[in-house]
Order: C-alpha cells, then structure tokens, then sequence
C-alpha cells in the first residue's frame, strides 16, 4: 500500500477510489470470509481477498439455490405418508 | 423478557432477540418464508405439473423473503425491487455468470477510476471490485463507500439463510 495519501474526493456518486478505501474493504473482508480470517496471518493482497470474497459470495449463492431446490422436493413430497412429510407439514400449520 | 417457543424447532432463537440482529434478521426470515411456502404448499396440485416452474415459484419465495429481510440494507430494497419486477426470472444471479450481467455503461463506475497503482496489480483489483459490485445487489449503482458499508451485511445474512434454510431442510429429511 502506498503511504501517500489520494484525496478523498466527496463528489456525490462514484469518486476516485483511494487507497484507503481499497484497503478499509480489504481489511473488513478479511475478517468476513472464513477462507481468509484462517490465513491471517499470512500478507494477502488485496485482489487476492477481492477473488475469494467473489467466490465466497457466488458459493453462498449456489448453496441457496442448492437448498431451494431441495425445499422445492421436499414440499412436492408430503403427500407421502413418510416421516418427513410429517414433520414439514407440522412445520408449516405451526 | 421470556419468548413464547411457538415451535420447539426454532429454539434455535435468542430468548431476547432484540438485542441480536442476526436472530432480528433469521427471524423475520422465517417470519416471512414459512407462510409463502404454507400457501404454495396449499396451492400445490396445480403448481406441480411442471416441476421446474414449481422450483422457481419455491426459489422466487426463498429470495423474496431474503430481500424482505434486510429492508434497512440498500441491496436488500434493490433486491426486493427486481423481484417484484420481474417475478419468475432468475435473476438473482444464481446460474447467470458475470458475462450475462449486462454493464451499464453510462454511468462512470467505481473500478473505472481507479488509477494509483501498478498497472498490473491495479488492473486486477478493479477487475475484482467490479466483479464485487455485479455481485452485490445494486452494487453497480453504489460507490465504493456504499459498497464498504453494505458487502458486510450482505454477506452475514446470505449465511444466516444457510443456517435457516438447512435446518429446515435438514430437520426434515436427516
């Protein structure tokens, strides 16, 4: 990181991105994704945190769509008299 | 102050969850979830005849309580709002990779300025920044200092529907 300071340009919408913003998201991250809070330690650039908060985000992204899907079967399924059925019945006449 | 437990499954909830924004935030999840899928449950013989349709009516409700979740968020009202345009796409960007997102070109956009490093090393910031922004709901419209506060929240509550939804899911079919 440069230790010259850019100008915080206060302009409304998008502004020159300094580098203390680069490095205020990069450090808020860091402590966000669990790949990265492991390898603290470790110096981490700053694109590299950027890339595996992307993948981070697209992961958590799939993992819902992956889980809707399954709720999807599991609602299509409660006709069944199987426990399950059962059970996700009960939870939606709470 | 004691919470009624109105169902011995979602004990996973402080017992004063005013003062736990995550629960806040699971909680009008679920608060918002399980009547939607209550009423697709019930409407259900006519909605299963195509078993893809009936995937994304489920999947719409799923993002829909998501983005109904987080109002006090920018990405959450932006999200809600594409929602309601346009009911049954997928356009959460889920399947869609980043290629499919169409750039908005007018407007001068955060990585677009970015300037003070090496060529190289500054080259592959911007490219994740923006990829970054095409991620976060309604990040392409933001600057970085509305991105800086709003990845922070995003990311919490895109965990804490895992956390919702697998122990629905999971509840039901371990």
């Amino acid at each position: 990181m440069s230790s010259r300071r850019s100008s915080r340009s206060r302009q409304s919408g998008s502004s020159r991105i300094s580098d203390d913003q680069i490095s205020d998201l990069v450090s808020k991250l860091q402590h966000l994704i669990p790949e990265l809070r492991r390898r603290r330690s470790d110096k981490v650039s700053a694109s590299k945190v950027l890339q595996e908060t992307c993948n981070y985000i697209r992961n958590l992204h799939r993992e819902v769509d992956d889980l809707s899907d399954r709720l999807s079967e599991l609602l299509a399924s409660t006709d069944d008299n199987s426990a399950e059925a059962a059970i996700i019945r009960s939870l939606l006449n709470y | 102050m004691e919470r009624q437990i109105i169902n011995k499954r979602k004990r996973v909830f402080s017992l004063q969850p005013n003062k736990n924004p995550n629960a806040l935030f699971a909680r009008r999840y679920v608060s918002h979830l399980v009547p939607a899928l209550k009423k697709i449950n019930m409407n259900k013989s006519s909605l299963k005849t195509n078993h893809q349709s009936f995937e994304k009516t489920v999947k719409h409700e799923v993002d829909m309580a998501f983005a109904l979740s987080a109002q006090e968020f920018a990405w959450s009202r932006f999200l809600q709002q594409k929602l309601l345009s346009s009911p049954h796409d997928d356009l959460i960007s889920t399947s869609s990779s980043p290629s499919e997102i169409l750039e908005r070109s007018s407007k001068k956009q955060v990585g677009e300025k970015y300037q003070d490093r090496d060529e190289e090393e500054g080259g592959e910031i911007k490219k994740r920044l923006k990829e970054l922004q095409k991620l976060l709901p309604g990040g392409e419209e933001m600057n970085m200092e509305e991105i800086l506060s709003e990845i922070g929240s995003y990311i919490v509550c895109l965990e804490l529907q895992m956390i919702v939804l697998k122990s629905i899911v999971q509840d039901n079919t371990s």
